[in-house]
């Protein structure tokens, strides 16, 4: 792609990229997102899911369920776009790896190198970071992802998810991990931000 | 192990707390926070009402707005569950 244009398909990825990540953060389902939308729940996962058109109409919508003007949302989109391209790249490639990918990640030296900015967007990389230091300290105390499941009180696929970063960690994750590994939260933080 | 269940609601409402306090000892108005955070302005009031749950993530992009260590938001906020535990 020459002189940083991105096509339609990546224009509307970023959008929805964009959106997952400001409605997570908001930490709001996407039931409630539905809601407000006036939408059924599966109408607006198709939307972010890529398999309903992205309408200019649904952008204001969006804008109004969010609670802002419709100029920040659209500013956040253009923040997005304006990251290097291959941003775009590595987390659609992050995005379709396979569930084992954390583990992989861990046994590679490479892992302990910095990603630079110009591949991963500040954020991603920091949510990387979150995911290997929460698998690594894991792996670290021997407790395997059935039994942290186990302790945690969640299935498999939760642990799962989390470690591979089709579940953002909150807050209460951190800390429920901390405690099932018998990790100080601090510590376990520290390491995060030393990464 | 039942003290590993940890509650969302529980987790959010003792982040809220340590949030507004250390806020308000900085001196900045949610409004300020907001910007700087590029939230929507009702943002900060509902995570210090404890009405909407952080991502670690936003955990940390608070402590940078605030200019604090990142470690401090998330030591109060654990020293405040205790407390509550304890009581």
């Amino acid at each position: 792609m020459s002189d940083g244009m991105l096509d339609r398909e990546q224009m509307d990825r970023a959008i929805r990229t964009v959106l997952k990540a400001t409605r997570e953060d908001l930490d709001i389902t996407q039931k409630e997102f539905a809601r407000r939308l006036g939408w059924t729940q599966s109408q607006f996962g198709d939307l972010e899911a890529g398999r309903r058109v992205i309408r200019a109409a649904d952008l204001f919508l969006i804008a109004q369920a969010l609670d802002v003007v419709p100029n920040a949302w659209i500013r956040r989109i253009e923040r997005w776009v304006a990251q290097p391209l291959d941003a775009t790249a590595h987390l659609s490639a992050m995005q379709t790896s396979s569930p084992n990918q954390a583990d992989s990640f861990l046994q590679l030296p490479s892992v302990a190198e910095p990603v630079t900015k110009s591949a991963v967007t500040e954020r991603e990389r920091l949510e990387r970071t979150i995911r290997i230091v929460l698998c690594a300290s894991r792996m670290h105390s021997e407790v395997s992802p059935g039994k942290l499941a186990e302790t945690l009180g969640w299935t498999r696929a939760q642990v799962s998810s989390l470690e591979t970063g089709r579940r953002r960690a909150m807050l209460t994750d951190f800390l429920m991990i901390a405690k099932a590994l018998n990790i100080d939260p601090i510590a376990l933080l520290q390491r995060v931000l030393r990464w | 192990m039942k003290n590993t269940q940890l509650g969302r609601r529980v987790v959010a409402g003792a982040f809220g707390a340590t949030l507004r306090a250390i806020r308000l000892e900085h001196g900045m108005s949610q409004d300020t926070l907001a910007d700087r955070c590029d939230f929507d302005r009702t943002y900060p009031s509902l995570l210090e009402r404890g009405l909407r749950h952080p991502t670690l993530w936003m955990v940390l992009r608070l402590a940078h707005a605030l200019d604090m260590e990142p470690t401090r938001l998330v030591i109060e906020t654990v020293e405040r569950l205790r407390r509550e535990a304890e009581s």
